[in-house]
């Protein structure tokens, strides 16, 4: 009993935190776009489901945070799986730094000096730059998560499987990625909701593609002055990220648990 | 299955700048078990690997059958390892655990049923009670069979067994000892273990290969090495050793030094006479082994041990008694620096 009041102690600042900035304003954003919109109760939700440009904007957002998700995940890998287990231990902390060195220059900073870098060998804003910064940007996200997945499938696995008469590629195949897919799966749907509502990137590098939902909020929220919209909305999103977030890691618990 | 011969010709290899194999010749005759034994850092889980062809010799050559095997990859050597570690597949049953060397070769499901069935049997787990269990779910020992199960499901040639047994508790360690010599019996592969524990080395090797920094510094049966260790290193660390002062016996100096067995150390209250080297002592600690105890006798600052049944064991701590050592039980060594 003691011990379990101690660890709440423990946790209560993070959860107070956690009250202050994070839950009472949603529940007050929530409770503002059931209310605000001006046909009364629910209006402004009824607005924002009867757009059709709306869902546009959102299924290419989600289009586009996937696409930025799984490139940025496939790319982290190999390099991830090099870190964890192929360069020598002392190294490995090393190349884990290089790798996520690029996570320590702001986001702001690096998408204005990768425009820069594109305009110089003609590529403008649209976008192939807009993809290319989204995945710049996650990379070093994905890297970690990725050490992570290897290191749970250490190289002696894959030694264990050569010596049962595996090739390399049927243990990468039958031993390595089962093993490492859990956790690599759970550093893509972490990346896919931080694209999903970035605004930044496809601000300054997608030019007239760079429209997406953060973009969207943004502009009803702090141009368009339509707060019942933006938080009707921003709500709705909550709600279906949420959900599906719990459902995709429900799933990669389940499959991790089985490993 | 046939054992295959395994032969390393001045085999070198390392990590890196380190060297860790330092030119080792040594064969490993088929059908038959070598306990391959060194203190840790000797190299003995390097000389395994690159049997296995997981490490690639610098220089020098690895043959299986005579036929040069250096550059054939571990898949293709028909090896089975059973890791320090285990290396059971985490994300697999044990059923599919066992299979997966099976399925790698391209057997039907019957024939995969059929085998890994035989493996469980084998190791002396009950396959309808463990092939569908998970493997983290399983204890150290029960880990440790499926471990031998999965290496010896597809017949190998060559059985490569990297200290198995040291997390096992005693007990269980004693009971997979006899297995594995029943299993190699079985299977007649030729088997190759590397341990630090010199008492599996003796129970489980037909041969025994000691070695020490990089190097096999003596090879052969058990009890030849036992009885005629080259060296002091290999007197002391294979079996317990007393090493004689050449100033209490007479022999040795010159890089050399006389060592006796602890149960080559005899102990009387009456001057024994006959053909022995007799000098006086007094008895220090007693420590009970069963039916034998280590009586430890001091003389001159040097402390000696001595192996004996319990029931000549009559004497207490401080008794003043006569130490006699048959001048053929001595055996004149090389001097190791240590």
């Amino acid at each position: 009993m003691t011990g379990s009041l101690a660890a709440l102690l423990l946790a209560t600042p993070m959860i107070l935190f956690l009250l202050a900035f994070f839950y009472a304003p949603l529940a007050y954003a929530v409770a503002y776009s059931v209310e605000a919109g001006g046909g009364g109760l629910l209006s402004a939700y009824i607005e924002v489901l009867t757009r059709p440009e709306y869902y546009g904007v959102v299924a290419a957002s989600a289009v586009n945070a996937l696409i930025a998700a799984g490139i940025s995940t496939l790319l982290a890998a190999p390099a991830a799986y090099y870190a964890t287990n192929m360069a020598s231990p002392r190294m490995r902390p090393l190349i884990l730094v290089v790798l996520v060195a690029p996570f320590w220059v702001d986001v702001l900073l690096r998408s204005l000096s990768l425009k820069a870098i594109l305009y110089l060998v003609d590529v403008r804003e649209g976008y192939l730059a807009m993809m290319l910064g989204l995945v710049y940007e996650y990379l070093p996200i994905a890297v970690i998560t990725g050490y992570v997945a290897f290191s749970g499938a250490p190289q002696r696995l894959v030694e264990a499987a050569r010596t049962l008469g595996a090739t390399p590629l049927q243990a990468l195949i039958s031993v390595l990625l089962p093993i490492a897919a859990p956790w690599l799966a759970a550093g893509a749907v972490i990346i896919f909701l931080m694209a999903l509502t970035d605004y930044v990137v496809p601000g300054l590098l997608g030019g007239t593609q760079g429209f997406t939902v953060g973009t969207l909020l943004y502009y009803l929220i702090l141009s368009g002055d339509r707060w019942d919209l933006g938080s009707a909305l921003t709500s709705l999103l909550t709600i279906a990220t949420v959900a599906g977030t719990a459902v995709a890691f429900k799933r990669i618990y389940e499959v991790a648990a089985r490993a | 299955m046939t054992g295959a011969s395994v032969t390393l010709e001045e085999v070198e290899a390392g990590y890196g700048s380190e060297a860790v194999l330092k030119g080792v010749s040594l064969a490993f005759p088929r059908g038959r078990v070598t306990a391959v034994i060194g203190p840790s850092g000797c190299g003995k889980t390097t000389l395994l690997r690159v049997v296995a062809g997981l490490v690639q010799p610098r220089r020098g050559r690895v043959l299986f059958d005579g036929r040069d095997y250096t550059r054939v990859p571990p898949e293709r050597r028909n090896v089975g390892v059973v890791f320090q570690d285990l290396a059971l597949f985490p994300h697999m049953t044990v059923y599919d655990n066992i299979a997966f060397p099976l399925r790698i070769r391209g057997y039907s499901e019957g024939e995969v049923r059929r085998r890994v069935k035989w493996a469980l049997e084998l190791v002396g787990l009950e396959p309808s009670l463990f092939a569908g269990r998970s493997v983290s779910s399983l204890s150290g020992g029960q880990q440790q069979r499926v471990a031998i199960a999965r290496a010896i499901v597809y017949e190998p040639s060559v059985l490569l067994l990297d200290e198995p047994l040291s997390h096992l508790d005693l007990k269980i360690r004693q009971r997979l000892l006899e297995e594995l010599r029943r299993i190699q019996r079985e299977t007649g592969a030729t088997m190759i273990y590397v341990t630090h524990d010199q008492w599996e080395a003796m129970e489980l090797g037909d041969y025994v290969a000691i070695m020490r920094d990089g190097r096999v510094v003596q090879w052969g049966e058990p009890e030849e090495v036992y009885d005629n260790p080259v060296d002091e290193f290999v007197a002391t660390f294979f079996g317990d050793a007393n090493l004689l002062p050449s100033k209490l016996v007479g022999l040795g100096g010159n890089g050399l030094v006389a060592v006796v067995r602890p149960e080559d150390v005899e102990v009387a209250r009456d001057k024994p006479g006959g053909d022995y080297i007799v000098f006086e002592a007094t008895v220090g600690d007693k420590v009970f082994h069963g039916g034998q105890v280590k009586v430890t006798l001091r003389v001159d600052g040097v402390e000696l041990r001595a192996l004996m049944p319990r029931r000549k064991a009559s004497f207490t701590a401080g008794d003043r008694v006569y130490v006699a050592i048959s001048k053929e039980r001595i055996r004149l060594v090389r001097r190791s620096n240590t």
